[in-house]
């Protein structure tokens, strides 16, 4: 305590104390700086990524959801059923309207979506049974597809509105499913 | 001045804290102004990044364009390609877009509204390849597509066009913001730089200065340090220091010498020191030693000193305190060896003692002797006299004769100690000077030279004397034995004329005074008209016995000047004498005045 009771070289002490630790607290400053613009860059480019992402696979889900859109059109034009009929104008009615929210929230992300199906649909002329479940099949699998991008949405986006779209668009497309599945098993059952 | 001023501890200590404030100012300027540098640089790059992903986009769809024109043209779908990949390129740079003006509303309408366009354009593609007669470029639904599709494209240009325009003044803002940090960020690390290097080079000014000061100071200190040494050594001293609050001393090389031990035998302190104390003295040094401690202080002491090889030696110690820069007080001291003063002194009491004792014999002897042999001498002259008057007519001539001749010698004895006892008593021992008044003592001695005055009608003029610090019968007595001498040697046919003189004299100015112990002398002159003497006598004749004359001319014993030059010498004056033979003779009496 003696070396204390001299006062310059307290002072002294202090100071080489307290120059000591701003020099470490401004390493400690520089390297966090350094690590969070690290940081920083790296969560840029891992939104652009996600962005990028995001918008192939709303394009994806998109085009998928024209091809249905016009799977249940020329569906609707092979069907002699009434019910048939309906539940499939059901499905295109459903998934224009899920096109529609792909479009909302498309415009706001700045994503570019197609908004035609380049589906080459041959003209069926002979209205067989085989060629119906054909049809459904391929419609049944761009909507299970569509499920599929739905759920790969789900893991990529964090957004709130993807997020909205995707329980909306998933109920529908679920209810889609399972009315092409109806459809299926009637014509199986009706054979 | 500023020279004093640079010297101030204290002045430089601000200069230091002022200049570590100002290098850390401008220090942190130079920080500030580098980030932003650094951010303006990054808002230009992102200007630019904005503008690269915006031509992106126009290249992209001029590309899908250029694609579908060839599709059309050869029907070929590798032409395709372009169209195909050029949504997921235009969706990317969208993407990256986002990113880029997440923060500008403005902005991001743009965007919204270009996408907007980009879209219509697309479909637009679609169409025409998709949905229209084919090969049939000359089918009007199909020129309007196209014609639709070049109007969409020139509004997707001019949009991005004007979304660029916007970030092209957005980029010259940030450019000037960049410009100006940029020409700051060099001014202010040059400047930073500049201040570092003058007190760098102040700062090295100064301690060169210092160090060389400080180089030269040791120097000087080792060479005064050494001639101290030296000093000590020749002069038989030692000093020491003491340190109160921490109780330390430091000894000199030479006090170690002086207790008879080599140079840093032992430990300095005061218990090692008082080993060598004589034991006699050890107590009372103690004692003092503890005065000191609570004093701070040490007035002249005297102790002796016993070295080994049973020498004994006197010292004396003196200290004195001084308070050092940290408020400590420290007592400096010095111890000298007066062991040869001792001795000396010693010495010289005995001799003196001696000599007291000598004296005493001696005055006594003369007293005793003189008062011893005038009581023989009385009875002699008695009895003679007593001859010459009850047995004259008894005596022979020759009888009478030899009578006279006992009676002169008897006389001459007389008066030899009459002079003897004179000479002794001028000792000057236990009398006392006192203020005195000349004129009365001279009155006094002429009243003693009455007889003899009064027989050779003697004429004595003198000055009025003033008062004078003197011995008042020796001064007297100095006055008959001038006055008689002038009387007795007086010149044939001539009435002795005796001049006294008084005056103050430099004694600078005078010849006859040699290493005046006074600056002002009494200058008394007893000028006579004499038989006068020669020259070379002038010393002589103030021996004791020393005469110029036999006892047949004059009467005398030769004993009357030195009693003169004794009582001068008594008075710490001088006498001098000067003659002419046949004219006469000055004698000059110098009495001192303080």
């Amino acid at each position: 305590m003696k070396f204390f009771t001299n006062r310059r070289l307290t002072v002294l002490f202090f100071f080489i104390v307290i120059m000591i630790g701003l020099s470490f607290n401004s390493c400690q400053e520089l390297i966090k700086n350094k690590s969070l613009e690290n940081k920083k860059t790296e969560a840029t480019k891992q939104e652009v990524k996600t962005n990028q992402n995001e918008a192939k696979l709303l394009v994806m889900l998109s085009k998928d959801n024209q091809d249905v859109i016009q799977l249940s059109k020329s569906l609707q034009k092979i069907v002699e059923k009434d019910t048939v009929f309906k539940l499939a104008k059901k499905i295109e009615k459903a998934h224009l309207e899920i096109a529609k929210e792909f479009n909302t929230v498309a415009t706001n992300k700045l994503i570019t979506i197609p908004n035609h199906s380049e589906l080459i649909i041959e003209e069926i002329t002979d209205i067989n049974r085989e060629a119906k479940l054909n049809a459904l099949n391929d419609l049944k699998s761009k909507i299970k597809n569509q499920l599929y991008l739905l759920n790969k949405l789900d893991e990529t986006t964090n957004s709130k509105e993807f997020k909205q779209l995707i329980v909306k668009a998933d109920t529908k497309i679920n209810e889609s499913l399972n009315k092409t599945k109806n459809i299926i098993s009637n014509l199986k059952s009706n054979s | 001045m500023i020279k004093t001023l640079s010297n101030n501890i204290s002045f430089l200590r601000t200069m230091l804290y002022l200049s570590a404030f100002v290098i850390l100012v401008v220090g942190a300027l130079t920080y500030r102004s580098i980030t932003e540098v650094t951010k303006s640089s990054e808002m230009v790059t992102h200007t630019y990044k904005v503008n690269v992903e915006l031509e992106q986009i126009l290249s992209n769809l001029k590309d899908a364009e250029t694609g579908q024109r060839g599709f059309i043209i050869t029907r070929d779908s590798v032409f395709l390609d372009s169209y195909t990949s050029g949504r997921s390129k235009i969706n990317n740079s969208f993407a990256e877009l986002k990113v880029l003006t997440r923060n500008d509303t403005l902005l991001n309408t743009n965007l919204i509204a270009l996408n907007g366009l980009i879209n219509k354009r697309l479909i637009a593609f679609q169409t025409s390849y998709s949905s229209l007669p084919k090969d049939d470029i000359d089918d009007p639904a199909f020129i309007s597509n196209f014609r639709d599709g070049k109007y969409l494209m020139d509004s997707i240009s001019v949009k991005i066009k004007s979304i660029v325009s916007l970030q092209n003044n957005i980029l010259e803002t940030r450019k000037n913001e960049y410009e100006n940090d940029l020409m700051a960020t060099p001014l202010l690390l040059f400047s930073l730089l500049l201040c570092s290097l003058v007190l760098m080079y102040v700062a090295y000014n100064n301690i060169y200065k210092n160090i060389k000061k400080l180089k030269a100071t040791n120097e000087a200190l080792e060479i005064f340090k050494e001639s101290t040494n030296q000093s000590e050594i020749v002069s038989k001293h030692g000093s020491w220091t003491w340190n109160v609050k921490d109780n330390v001393f430091t000894f000199s090389d030479n006090l170690y010498r002086l207790v008879g031990e080599q140079p840093q035998s032992f430990k300095p302190t005061i218990e090692n020191f008082l080993n060598y104390v004589h034991p006699e003295d050890v107590e009372q040094l103690s004692k003092q030693t503890e005065q000191m401690k609570e004093n701070v202080e040490l007035p002249y002491i005297y102790y002796r000193v016993v070295h080994k090889n049973g020498n004994i030696k006197h010292l004396k110690a003196y200290g004195k305190s001084l308070i050092n820069e940290e408020n400590d007080t420290v007592l400096l001291g010095t111890t000298a060896d007066i062991t040869d003063e001792i001795m000396s002194f010693r010495a010289l009491e005995e001799r003196n003692m001696e000599l007291e004792r000598n004296n005493k014999e001696l005055s006594s002897f003369n007293y005793v002797a003189s008062h011893d042999l005038q009581e023989p001498l009385r009875k002699i002259q008695t009895f003679l006299s007593r001859l010459e008057d009850e047995e004259a007519e008894n005596l022979s001539s020759k009888g009478t004769k030899y009578i006279d001749r006992i009676q002169n010698a008897a006389t001459r004895m007389r008066l030899l100690i009459d002079d003897l006892l004179q000479f002794s008593r001028s000792n000057k021992a236990d009398k006392v000077i006192e203020e005195s008044n000349i004129n009365l003592l001279l009155e006094a001695a002429k009243q003693d030279l009455a007889e003899v005055i009064s027989a050779e009608n003697a004429e004595i003029t003198s000055d009025t004397f003033p008062t004078i610090k003197v011995i008042p019968f020796q001064i007297q007595q100095l006055f008959i034995n001038l006055l008689g001498n002038a009387i007795k040697y007086k010149a044939e046919g001539k009435t002795p004329k005796i001049v006294i003189k008084h005056k103050v004299v430099d004694a600078e100015d005078e010849e006859n005074i040699v290493k005046p112990k006074k600056a002002f002398y009494h200058k008394i002159t007893f000028t006579d008209n004499g038989i006068g003497f020669e020259e070379q006598y002038a010393e002589q004749i103030f021996t004791l016995f020393s005469r110029l004359h036999n006892k047949d001319e004059y009467s005398g014993t030769g004993i009357g000047l030195s009693i003169c030059k004794k009582i001068v010498e008594n008075h710490s004056g001088y006498i001098t004498a000067s003659g002419q033979p046949g004219k006469g003779a000055v004698f000059t009496v110098y009495l001192p005045i303080d």
